[in-house]
């Protein structure tokens, strides 16, 4: 069991601009750290140094205590799952599972033990026997995390592991993906692209965009807490909405709505700004201040719906119970507490410490 | 009408298969000769017959339709043809069948109640005798060829008298260091080593005995051992060799026909003179080769034939041939003409003629040449002394000759000697087809014939094609097998042939591999041994190399593509160039591979004198040829496997040799199998590389099976032998295809 540490790591393909120009991330000994983040950006990338698979540029990657950039992948003491599940085909699950164990040269017997107990753990020892293509899509992913776990490596790391299965197996698999670290608690990095498996996995999760790290943090800290609009977004289905705004003396103005700021707020915040304003927080009822939007569309989601609502060229989503939901082609009043607005610079960086009081007092005006 | 269509196409392609099986008759008052004649020679023929037809054929309403074959299919195809009365009227060819045609009957039609003394006068004596055998005339003389002597005027201003003279001559023009010599020829051929051997007497006595033991023969060999000893000739000597040593003025004089003349580098200024005289004064005797024209037995117009034949054998056809046709006419009023007479190259060939011998027109000289060459090559080497290479000759010979002349008594013995009918042999397909035909089978095949119609219908030109082209020359070739069918008895009913299982008992059951002098190189057991070690050898190494280039191709490196082209070249020239490249590159004086030896400092090989290094010269040849396929298919079969893999193996510790250990190697085996079943396969049958590189020396101790039958068949001319010996090449083939194809599915079975 290890802490991971990458201070200013860089990776560099050819001579493009770097890949990932300077990353810095601890990881905790025993933690689950997902990565996400959009296509491209970098994540299997990042896994892949910590791996071994991919050179470092530059910068320094510590596992435990020990400097690590130039280690070979097998001396790391690390498992990885991949998306492909990367099983050897012409080797039964026994001899997939105990491969890792033979090269390091394990007595025979102890690899029997070691590859049974496991496969007891993950309820695979009637398999043993088979190849892997004679083996389902979630079979093969149980045999793929069983030859991680049999060597009892230091970190675990999945790249999408999940990816290839259905949303029930899907499910399934993540529950047990959690139970094994609870019991283990093997130090473990996890990239994906799902949003429901970063929230309910990670211990904490880091963000990234364009090679660059955007946040870490505690799934609540970064559905609370975003330091910026890229995360705002990121976060949350639907994602927060977020348009521009216009602070004039202490009066905030946009598309939607004009209202009263605090006068201490108003002081902290530019002219020129945007706001965030998750779906969810918006609903009919309530006596917090309203906003006015033409109703473009609605979208049934069973229990609930979302409305699509205009304001001149700029758009916003709102997550209502069914029974409030408007009519589309009709303009409608939605309820807000100016305390779930987010503040953000044109740059998209958040306004630090600027909330605005539940004052009650805000002016309402009707939209443009 | 997409229907129509598909009809019209399908009419079309049984047109085409049903035209290959039809040939069309002649009419009756045309005069068919055939002849294998090119270029000016072909020229001046076609003249004479335009003239034939316009006057003498014209008057007796005669035309002669003349038919050019191709060199290499003629003798075969007048040996089907003639006996069987479809061949032509007439033909040209060379004189030294005529023992074998005449032995074996309905072949050449004696001519000795035409030819009139007076033509007969047109004709040198040596050219007459070799028209006869046995006292009776077969056919009149054409043209003739022999050898003489060729030298170069810039080195040799006078040809040299004597042979003591030549060889002086020879020592002070060669150069071994720079590769001038004073005298080449092919004198490992027999044909060449004929100038010698009849000066001792000749192999044949003057009643027809096999004589290449007597002290005149062994003295010829001597004499040979003797230039050679001089240094003054090349090692290794081909006919390529020799021109092109001539062309770039590195050999003083040649030894050869005028078939080299046409060759001749412009700028070389040679002369021609008849050979020399050897010490005893006695002139040396080269083999004449003559071209005699035929009539066969079966011609409906032996007279209008025989008028062409005298045409044809005219004064004023002599001087066309020898102006136009740049030939040797039979007819010496040819060298009276002055247009001829200012030609001293065709004059001196003229001389030559008048101490030349004929070759031997006997049905056993047939048998003569392969051995002779060996006991030649054998000599040359000093792998035996002249005696020995001599007393071999003649025992091994004169066996072949017994079996030949008990063979052809049994002939004589039989009253029956007509021509076997093709006919019988449909009844094997008849009968096939009658079996199929009956009761439920038939209608079985019937349904599906008619289920699957348009498909049949398809398929049929093909599946009769197969039938024509395959099947039938295999089922042939095993009958075959069943007979003891040689050149002389091809055409006598099968019934009198058969043999059973002769032949595969001969061939099985000598055992005798050693015997006090060695190896016997020609034991089944032994070829058998060579091919099976030739083709795992050559497995081993293309699949070696195959896979590490693939390794090496299989990574991004700059200029990668580049590499895979030209290491795909081999494959892609034809393998027999690539073959005589390699030899060319193992000759032991000229080619670039003992260069390179002796420029390191080793000693020259002498590639091609023993077994091991003879062996190692076609490998190298094969493994150069084959491994850009192995190579292909094994990088073909890399790259199906998944990158991820190496990169799981990786995590887990796995070294670069455990990874190729358990993961290349293991998923490669699907790709290779089947390469490998085909590789052994075509190297086990890997005729080209053989026969054109090492050529099975020494002394065929390096042949594999399918050389060896080749030999067999068309050298030793033992159809038969050589149909049993192609069978086994078969079967042996068969049991691996099938043992390979168990093993393969018990251990996919086993997956
Ligand atoms: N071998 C390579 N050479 C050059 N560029 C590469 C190489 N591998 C990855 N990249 C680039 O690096 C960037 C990050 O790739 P990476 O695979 O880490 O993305 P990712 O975040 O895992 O995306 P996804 O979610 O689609 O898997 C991409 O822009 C990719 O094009
Ligand atoms: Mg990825």
């Amino acid at each position: 069991m290890a802490s991971i540490s990458l201070k200013k790591i860089v990776k560099q393909y050819g001579q493009q601009a770097a890949t990932i120009p300077g990353l810095d991330l601890e990881i905790r000994d025993g933690e689950f750290m997902v990565l996400v983040g959009p296509s491209g950006c970098g994540k299997s990338t990042t896994l892949r140094m910590i791996a071994g698979l991919e050179s470092v540029s530059d910068g320094e990657l510590r596992i435990g205590e020990r400097l690590v950039n130039d280690v070979a992948a097998g001396e790391r003491n690390i498992a990885m799952v991949f998306q492909s599940y990367a099983l050897y085909p012409h080797m039964t699950v026994f001899e997939n599972m105990a491969f890792g164990l033979r090269v390091r040269k394990t007595p025979d017997a102890k690899v029997r033990e070691q590859v049974e107990a496991t496969a007891r753990a993950l309820g695979l020892e009637p398999l043993l026997q088979r190849k892997p293509g004679e083996l389902s899509g979630g079979q093969r992913q149980r045999v793929a995390l069983g030859r991680a776990l049999v060597r009892n490596p230091d970190v675990f790391l999945f790249d999408e592991p999940l990816s290839n299965l259905d949303a029930e197996l899907r499910t399934q698999m993540r529950a047990e993906i959690a139970r094994l670290h609870r019991t283990q608690g093997t130090t473990s990095v996890y990239v994906t692209h799902d949003q429901v498996e970063a929230m309910t996995l990670g211990d904490r999760i880091a963000i990234m965009n364009g090679g660059r790290l955007m946040q870490v943090g505690t799934p609540a800290e970064l559905y609370s807490a975003p330091d910026n609009t890229f995360v705002a977004q990121f976060m949350g289905s639907p994602p927060m909405n977020i348009f521009s705004g216009q602070r004039d003396g202490t009066r905030l103005r946009t598309a939607f709505f004009e209202i009263e700021l605090p006068t201490a707020t108003a002081a902290a915040l530019p002219t020129e700004l945007q706001v965030g304003l998750r779906p969810e927080c918006l609903s009919t009822t309530g006596t917090a201040a309203t906003l006015n939007g033409r109703v473009e569309m609605i979208e049934c989601l069973g229990h609930e719906g979302l409305a699509y609502l205009a304001a001149g060229d700029t758009q916003l989503r709102a997550k209502l119970a069914m029974e409030q939901l408007p009519q589309t082609g009709t303009d409608a009043v939605l309820r807000f507490n100016p305390a779930d607005l987010y503040f953000f610079d044109t740059n998209g960086e958040r306004i630090a410490a600027t909330s605005v009081e539940p004052a009650g007092t805000a002016l309402e005006t009707a939209g443009a | 009408m997409p229907d129509l269509r598909k009809y019209l196409q399908i009419a079309a392609l049984w047109l085409l298969g049903a035209s290959a099986l039809l040939a069309g008759p002649a009419s009756a008052e045309e005069i068919r000769l055939w002849h294998a004649y090119r270029g000016e020679e072909k020229a001046a023929l076609e003249n004479l017959l335009e003239r034939f037809n316009a006057t003498v054929g014209h008057n007796s309403g005669h035309t002669v339709i003349p038919l050019a074959i191709p060199f290499d299919s003629y003798a075969d195809k007048l040996s089907a043809a003639l006996p069987r009365g479809r061949g032509p009227d007439l033909f040209i060819f060379a004189h030294d069948r005529i023992g074998g045609w005449a032995l074996s009957g309905n072949t050449i039609a004696a001519v000795d109640d035409f030819a009139s003394a007076a033509i007969l006068e047109r004709f040198p004596q040596p050219l007459r005798d070799a028209m006869s055998f046995e006292g009776k005339l077969y056919g009149l003389p054409f043209n003739f060829k022999s050898v003489a002597l060729i030298y170069n005027r810039d080195l040799v201003p006078e040809p040299p008298a004597t042979a003591a003279d030549m060889l002086a001559l020879a020592k002070r023009h060669t150069d071994q260091a720079r590769g001038h010599f004073g005298l080449a020829f092919e004198y490992t051929e027999p044909f060449y080593h004929g100038a010698l051997l009849n000066a001792g007497g000749g192999a044949f006595s003057a009643d027809g005995e096999l004589q290449v033991d007597s002290s005149g023969a062994v003295g010829a060999l001597h004499t040979l051992r003797e230039w050679l000893a001089t240094g003054a000739l090349p090692s290794e000597p081909t006919s390529a060799l020799v021109s092109g040593l001539f062309n770039q003025g590195r050999a003083a004089m040649v030894i050869n026909g005028p078939w080299m003349l046409s060759e001749i580098d412009p700028t070389i200024d040679y002369g021609v003179a008849p050979l020399p005289l050897l010490d005893n004064g006695e002139p040396l005797s080269p083999w004449a080769a003559v071209e005699g024209l035929f009539l066969s037995p079966a011609s409906k117009h032996p007279q209008a034939a025989w008028a062409l034949v005298e045409f044809l054998t005219s004064d004023e056809a002599a001087l066309e041939m020898a102006t136009t046709g740049k030939q040797l006419p039979a007819n010496s009023a040819a060298f009276s003409f002055p247009e001829v007479q200012q030609n001293p190259v065709a004059m001196a060939f003229r001389k030559q003629l008048d101490t030349a011998q004929p070759i031997p027109n006997l049905a056993e000289m047939t048998l003569l040449w392969t051995p002779l060459r060996t006991a030649l090559q054998r000599t040359v080497k000093g792998t035996a002394t002249p005696e020995e290479a001599a007393r071999e000759l003649q025992a091994g010979v004169q066996q072949d000759i017994d079996t030949l002349r008990a063979q052809q008594q049994a002939l004589t013995n039989q009253q029956n000697t007509q021509a076997a009918p093709l006919w019988p042999w449909l009844l094997i397909p008849a009968g096939l087809i009658a079996f199929l035909l009956t009761g439920t089978r038939r209608r079985r095949i019937a349904a599906g014939l008619q289920e699957h119609r348009t498909a049949a219908s398809f398929v049929g030109p093909a599946a009769i094609g197969m039938l024509v082209l395959v099947f039938f020359p295999l089922a042939y070739g095993l009958l075959l097998s069943f007979t003891d069918t040689t050149m002389f008895n091809e055409h006598t009913p099968l019934s009198s042939r058969w043999a059973g299982l002769d032949n595969y008992v001969a061939i099985l059951s000598d055992w005798r591999i050693w015997n006090e002098s060695g190896v016997r190189f020609d034991n089944f057991y032994w070829t058998l041994g060579i091919t099976i070690a030739w083709t795992l050898v050559n497995l081993a190494l293309t699949v070696l190399l195959g896979l590490g280039l693939a390794l090496a191709l299989n990574k991004p490196f700059r200029g990668r593509n580049l590499v895979r082209v030209l290491l795909i070249l081999p494959w892609a020239i034809p393998n027999y160039i690539t073959a005589l490249i390699w030899k060319g590159l193992f000759h032991p004086q000229f080619g670039a591979i003992n260069q390179f030896v002796v420029l390191l400092g080793g000693d020259p090989v002498a590639w091609f004198d023993t077994v091991t290094a003879s062996f190692f010269t076609g490998v190298i040849t094969n493994v150069w040829l084959g491994f850009p396929f192995m190579m292909l298919v094994i990088l073909g079969g890399l790259q199906t496997i998944p990158s991820d893999l190496y990169e799981a193996a990786r995590m887990e510790g796995a070294s670069r040799w455990q990874q190729f250990r358990r993961i290349t190697l293991p998923m490669l085996r699907p790709t290779l199998l089947p390469a490998v079943v085909m590789s052994v396969i075509w190297t086990f049958n890997m005729f080209n590389v053989i026969y054109l590189v090492s050529d099975g020396a020494p002394a065929g101790a390096n042949d594999i099976l399918i050389t060896k039958a080749f030999r067999i068949g068309f050298e030793k001319y033992q159809y038969a032998y050589a149909s049993a010996y192609s069978t086994i090449v078969l079967l042996l083939l068969l049991a691996y295809a099938i043992w390979q194809t168990r093993v393969t599915r018990m251990t996919e079975a086993a997956k």
